[in-house]
């Protein structure tokens, strides 16, 4: 198995459906393309919503110890008290991805932009501060098997979170791209490249 | 004879927007590094904000830019699961190369915190 090289690529969107086309970069050595990953970063600030729409994670440090609830005339709290609110990962975008060596797109993704703690409900009643705890699960690389021998990949993609809240959000997405180079492994072997297909495919083949 | 080794290596970041390098020395005992993940007090924040690069014996394991949520891990990962696999890197120098990054993002504001790089791997037996 030859050596793993990752490759990021950051691309900044600023305006609300905005379609982006850029390039990556591979190195001259590189064999062929083996995993994709993606991240997203907010960059500005976003103004959550009542009801259905995206709720950042709060400031904790500035999260007063009790929510301004309004009181009615007859002394009842308007908001009932076993109320908790859920965060939803909104979707940030469509990402596409293209070689050269390839007809069709070879990597094609809706970019979600995961919240630290999302779903999980608030249960803080608005007298406690949140838990800053994660339901989150380690994310791997998705495999991919692109030969190339151009050196670059095509990228494409098209905005839907600002168009969705008809604003303007600035935020960066990242593409990770991992490579297989034509160095030696010399050891490095990450998770994803998990080598038992591999191993009991030669194994069938001996076989067979 | 071959045994465990572990150790953890910690980074302050003190302003937002900071760039943190640190390069750390292992034992000479330490042959290889094998699993390694990243740790906060403010996991939060490093979830949000947090990018880094990782060299290992003047090895690029990671570039910079890389994002620390792919690193990090919960509680409800399982033990086993929550450390990131290298394979068996030799340490060779046995020197590691840690660059952190905090970039100012739409959801947290900055307070000064804690970033560690956890590292598994082998070592020898005394």
């Amino acid at each position: 198995m030859k050596r793993a090289r990752l490759i990021i690529k950051e691309v900044q969107v600023t305006k609300q459906g905005e379609i982006k086309n850029f390039q990556i970069k591979l190195p001259k050595n590189v064999q062929r393309v083996i995993a994709i990953d993606t991240d997203v970063r907010i960059d500005s600030r976003i103004d959550g919503f009542a009801t259905g729409g995206i709720r950042p994670a709060p400031k904790l440090e500035e999260k007063p110890m009790f929510d301004s609830i309004p009181i009615g005339s007859d002394g009842a709290r308007s908001a009932p008290f076993l109320s908790w609110t859920l965060q939803k990962n909104p979707v940030a975008g469509k990402l596409k991805l293209k070689s050269m060596e390839r007809t069709y797109i070879f990597y094609e993704e809706w970019l979600h932009f995961i919240l630290f703690n999302g779903g999980i409900p608030d249960m803080s009643m608005g007298m406690f501060a949140r838990s800053p705890i994660s339901l989150n699960k380690n994310r791997i690389p998705k495999k991919v098997d692109v030969p190339v021998s151009t050196t670059i990949v095509n990228g494409i993609y098209e905005d839907t979170l600002g168009k969705f809240l008809q604003q303007d959000i600035t935020y960066t997405i990242k593409v990770f791209v991992w490579v297989e180079t034509e160095e030696e492994n010399d050891g490095v072997v990450f998770d994803f490249q998990d080598n038992k297909i591999t191993t009991e495919k030669k194994e069938t083949e001996q076989h067979g | 004879m071959i045994k465990f080794f572990s150790k953890d290596f910690d980074v302050q970041v003190t302003a937002a927007g900071q760039t943190v390098k640190r390069t750390f020395e292992l034992d000479k005992s330490v042959k290889a590094i094998t699993h390694y993940t990243i740790l906060s007090n403010r996991e939060d924040l490093a979830y949000y904000r947090g990018s880094f690069r990782l060299e290992i014996n003047k090895d690029e394991i990671v570039p910079d830019g890389y994002s620390t949520k792919k690193i990090m891990c919960w509680p409800t990962v399982s033990a086993n699961d929550r450390l990131k696999s290298i394979g068996k890197r030799t340490t060779g120098n046995g020197l590691i190369s840690f660059e952190y990054t905090d970039t100012n993002d739409g959801l947290t504001a900055f307070v000064p915190y804690t970033v560690t790089l956890s590292v598994e791997g082998e070592r020898e037996a005394d």
